[in-house]
């Protein structure tokens, strides 16, 4: 098994990885990192669970923070996409769930803050994927 | 008169042919492989002519030892550990418990202040300590409770101390605690709970008390606190905190979670 390069893309092969599972079909762009059965823009996003603050030696831990890039985020909103946010911990990738790029305000977000942003759950993100390529045809 | 040799004034609970113990020059072993190859039954005559300290090693006999560097603490837990055969170090008048762990042998643990210091040892597989009788100086160990050693269970040194006792060899966790743990970890993230140690949390139920007192059960992901023994699952936790906050916001992120996991199930 390869294993991933950096939290990044431990992140997105994790997302990879749950998107097979439902059987989603996606594929990898250049501007945002993936469209979801070519047509639903999502942007993965992930952060340490836990960092330490500098001091190796002293275990002073905080929590990570996920940061958009606001040209990408420009981006993702005039796609009307979604962002896919997760967390890394040792070789652990979590998923906190999905949230439509317009309910984000500001660029730096902590964990907590997402999770109170009622991000949708994989599950309902497919669902609505479904009924917004429902709508479609 | 020439005084006895530590070694001769052996505690009666140590004179046991399950229990072997090495030479020491004051705290230092004082012969190689002493945890392991060169070390003797209490009545061996390389023991018995031995003048200067001596030490047990832990772990052999099932024996391990609490040894405290912690006055507070050691008042603080003394009521609830078992009763048992007890010295004082030479030195810093600190005590050492001795124990008879039942179940399998753990590796030596030690629990730590936030500044890092240490408040415990637990000195368990091949580990030592030196023995009642010897000297430091001046200063001797001495029998502080000349009563039987009692036996101990992994489950109590992990409710008095949190201490999650891990075996010689053992793993530090298994892939399917990992995520076990993470997803607790992040639920503690969404709670905002904040880590202490890689491995304590602060307890958001009352003040921190040493190094953060709120700990994930391995295995099992569960949350505890040691300081008041209290045991919930992370969903659990997750509305207690929010109900000790009024916070709604955290309330509704648990019931979707909970939601998520059932329709998992």
């Amino acid at each position: 098994m390869t294993q991933p390069k950096d939290a990044g893309s431990q992140a997105e092969s994790y997302f990879e990885s749950i998107l097979a599972k439902k059987n989603v079909m996606f594929e990898r762009r250049v501007t945002i990192d993936y469209f979801i059965n070519g047509i639903i823009p999502v942007e993965v996003k992930s952060c340490s669970l836990l960092k330490n603050k500098g001091n190796p030696d002293v275990a002073q831990l905080k929590y990570g923070n996920f940061q958009l890039n606001q040209e990408q985020h420009d981006s993702v909103l005039k796609e009307n996409g979604w962002y896919c946010f997760l967390i890394t911990y040792d070789d652990q990738s979590l998923l906190v769930g999905f949230l439509k790029a317009n309910t984000l305000k500001r660029l730096t977000y902590s964990i907590r803050e997402i999770a109170l942003l009622k991000p949708v759950s994989l599950k309902e993100f497919t669902q609505q994927l479904g009924m917004s390529m429902g709508g479609q045809q | 008169m020439k005084s006895m040799s530590p070694v001769h004034r052996l505690p009666d609970q140590l004179r046991n042919h399950k229990y072997r113990f090495y030479l020491a020059h004051n705290k230092i072993p004082v012969q190689p492989s002493w945890n392991s190859t060169t070390n003797y039954r209490y009545d061996e005559l390389e023991l018995a002519s031995w003048h200067g300290n001596y030490g047990l090693v832990c772990g052999i006999g099932g024996i391990i030892v609490l040894d405290f560097d912690n006055m507070e603490l050691y008042e603080k837990v003394v009521s609830q550990l078992p009763p048992t055969f007890t010295v004082q170090s030479a030195s810093r008048k600190l005590p050492h418990m001795y124990y008879v762990l039942e179940g399998p042998m753990m590796k030596k643990d030690s629990i730590h202040d936030s500044t890092g210091k240490t408040l415990l040892d637990v000195q368990a597989d091949r580990s030592g300590v030196i023995g009642a009788g010897s000297r430091i100086g001046l200063d001797e160990y001495t029998v502080m409770k000349d009563i039987p050693i009692a036996t101990i269970l992994h489950d109590t040194l992990r409710s008095v101390f949190g201490i999650m006792p891990k075996m010689p060899g053992e793993r530090q966790s298994f892939p399917e605690n990992k995520e076990v743990e993470a997803r607790t970890r992040c639920i503690l993230a969404y709670c905002n709970i904040k880590p202490t140690t890689h491995s304590l949390y602060q307890c958001p139920f009352h003040a921190m008390h040493g190094n953060g007192n709120l700990n994930i059960m391995e295995g099992s992901g569960h949350l505890w606190c040691f300081h008041e023994n209290r045991r919930w699952n992370p969903i659990n936790f997750m509305y207690a905190v929010a109900h000790h906050r009024a916070d709604d916001k955290l309330h509704y992120v648990a019931s979707i979670i909970q939601q998520e996991l059932r329709s998992a199930k």
